[in-house]
């Protein structure tokens, strides 16, 4: 990986991260293909298979994603990260499911360490998160006697 | 301008649900229809007024379906019944007033029975619309947009239109009871007791009222009462309650202590020069004990451990604090534009 990506070199880090989370989908979805058969094959190579009996992975993905609903056409969805993914968590198992949710809690635990450690370690640390919202206090001055009364 | 409200508070045992139970009699032999509501489970003020005078505020009411709720917790992996037992914490009869005073008939005069917790009901009221508001944008298009992942893997199972529907509702119900009570119609009686710490206890509770823009129209005390001459609130008006001996307060309309004109609640934006001054009323308040806090755009006031959240008004959000200055009750924001926005 080159500064460039790992935002070292001041660049925007969540471009890396986003491309290592996509990296991560590809490869829980390769393995899913590989421990189950069934659920549907998004590759191209699949096309064959699918003119005779509808993949089992278009039904799914037509159900969990947008797709269909904004009219995109089947290919855009075949190749769309965010339905190849649902896909895969449609057609597998709960159990094999929660072992990967135990899996993508401990990366996401191990990467906001990382990020911790690195904005930690920051020589020019980077601004709060713009969710946080200001804290500024305002001097007050005035009576200081409350028998000012009511207006 | 006759009230639509009367909120009636003070100290435990201070006598607010016998002062609440005369006022609602009074107002409903004069022929006006009366609601009462009651946060005293035990005695409070529905036990000496007649139900056939005076209605019960939210009696019989719906209670909100939460069966939403109970699917969304269960969706996110948490124990639905989290739902049933929050409605069961303390704090539970605020809510249950507030959302009876949301839908309580809008040419009814309403009475509220709040005892001691009376601050606490108008905090609650003025933040349960900036809570609810907060959960809003936790339905299906705000999470496609920032979390499409989650979405896509949830499908329909996610809340949908129907949730989002009875968010919104639950916000408006929220808005309506916060306007209702604290929109300028509300007179607000606070009871003082007679014991050894009366006036101090009165004076807390009358800093809170201030806080939350329902400062006490009048100050009522039984007659006969030790405290001194000297009055617990300034600029405000003492009532010798006309209790009987059976400790109930029987008196008619003319009985009553004035309660028509609202009180003075001035807020306003005024320029002063580039600069834009923030004026709100904040009598019984001093600046030595008043701390002040913008926090996003949001106004945190606190003073004698009360708190209170406001929502800058939108001319404001681009301007940054520059001081404040408390005097006569009246409290001015100095803000001032950032360079951004002088430049346009």
């Amino acid at each position: 990986m080159t500064s460039g990506t790992d935002g070292t070199d001041g660049t925007d880090p969540g471009g890396a991260v986003a491309q290592e989370a996509l990296r991560l989908a590809e490869a829980v979805s390769d393995w899913a293909r590989s421990t189950h058969p069934n659920p549907g094959d998004a590759r191209p190579d699949a096309e064959t298979s699918r003119d005779t009996d509808p993949p089992s992975a278009e039904r799914t993905a037509g159900r969990s994603c947008g797709c269909h609903e904004s009219g995109a056409v089947d290919s855009v969805c075949r190749v769309c990260p965010i339905c190849r993914v649902a896909t895969v968590v449609q057609a597998i198992q709960p159990e094999a499911l929660e072992r990967v949710a135990d899996v993508l809690a401990m990366f996401a635990g191990s990467l906001n360490a990382v990020a911790e450690d690195r904005r930690a370690g920051a020589r020019n640390p980077t601004p709060s998160s713009p969710a946080k919202p200001e804290h500024t206090d305002i001097p007050v001055s005035g009576d200081t006697d409350d028998e000012g009364g009511a207006p | 301008m006759l009230p639509r409200l009367v909120l009636v508070g003070g100290a435990g045992g201070a006598g607010a649900s016998t002062c609440a139970a005369g006022i609602a009699a009074a107002y409903a032999a004069d022929g006006r229809r009366v609601s009462l509501a009651t946060l005293d489970g035990c005695a409070g003020a529905g036990d000496l007024v007649s139900e056939a005078t005076v209605s019960r505020l939210g009696a019989g009411a719906p209670r909100p379906d939460l069966s939403a709720a109970r699917g969304a917790m269960d969706l996110a992996g948490l124990d639905p019944r989290l739902i049933d037992e929050l409605g069961g914490l303390p704090g539970r009869e605020l809510v249950g007033v507030l959302w009876a005073l949301a839908d309580a008939p809008e040419h009814d005069l309403v009475v509220i029975d709040a005892g001691a917790r009376v601050v606490d009901l108008v905090q609650l009221a003025g933040m349960l619309p900036w809570f609810v508001q907060g959960v809003l944008p936790a339905q299906r298009g705000w999470l496609t947009a920032t979390r499409p992942l989650l979405a896509a893997a949830v499908g329909r199972r996610w809340p949908g239109p129907d949730t989002a529907d009875a968010l919104r509702a639950v916000y408006e119900a929220t808005v309506r009871a916060r306007d209702r009570l604290l929109g300028g119609t509300t007179a607000t009686v606070l009871v003082m007791g007679d014991d050894a710490s009366a006036r101090a206890k009165t004076r807390w509770l009358a800093r809170g009222l201030s806080l939350h823009d329902a400062y006490p129209r009048v100050v009522a005390r039984r007659q006969g009462s030790t405290f001194g001459v000297s009055p617990v609130l300034p600029d405000v008006p003492v009532w010798d309650l006309p209790a009987t001996a059976d400790d109930t307060v029987q008196c008619g309309v003319s009985g009553l202590p004035d309660l028509t004109a609202p009180p003075d609640r001035a807020r306003d934006i005024r320029a002063d020069g580039q600069d834009m001054l923030w004026r709100m009323a904040l009598p019984l308040i001093d600046s030595q004990n008043l701390r002040l806090t913008q926090e996003g755009d949001d106004l945190v006031l606190e003073a004698h451990g009360h708190r209170r959240l406001v929502g800058l008004p939108t001319a404001l959000r681009r301007c940054r604090p520059a001081g404040a200055l408390l005097r006569h009750g009246i409290l001015e924001v100095r803000f001032r534009p950032t360079q951004q926005e002088q430049a346009t």
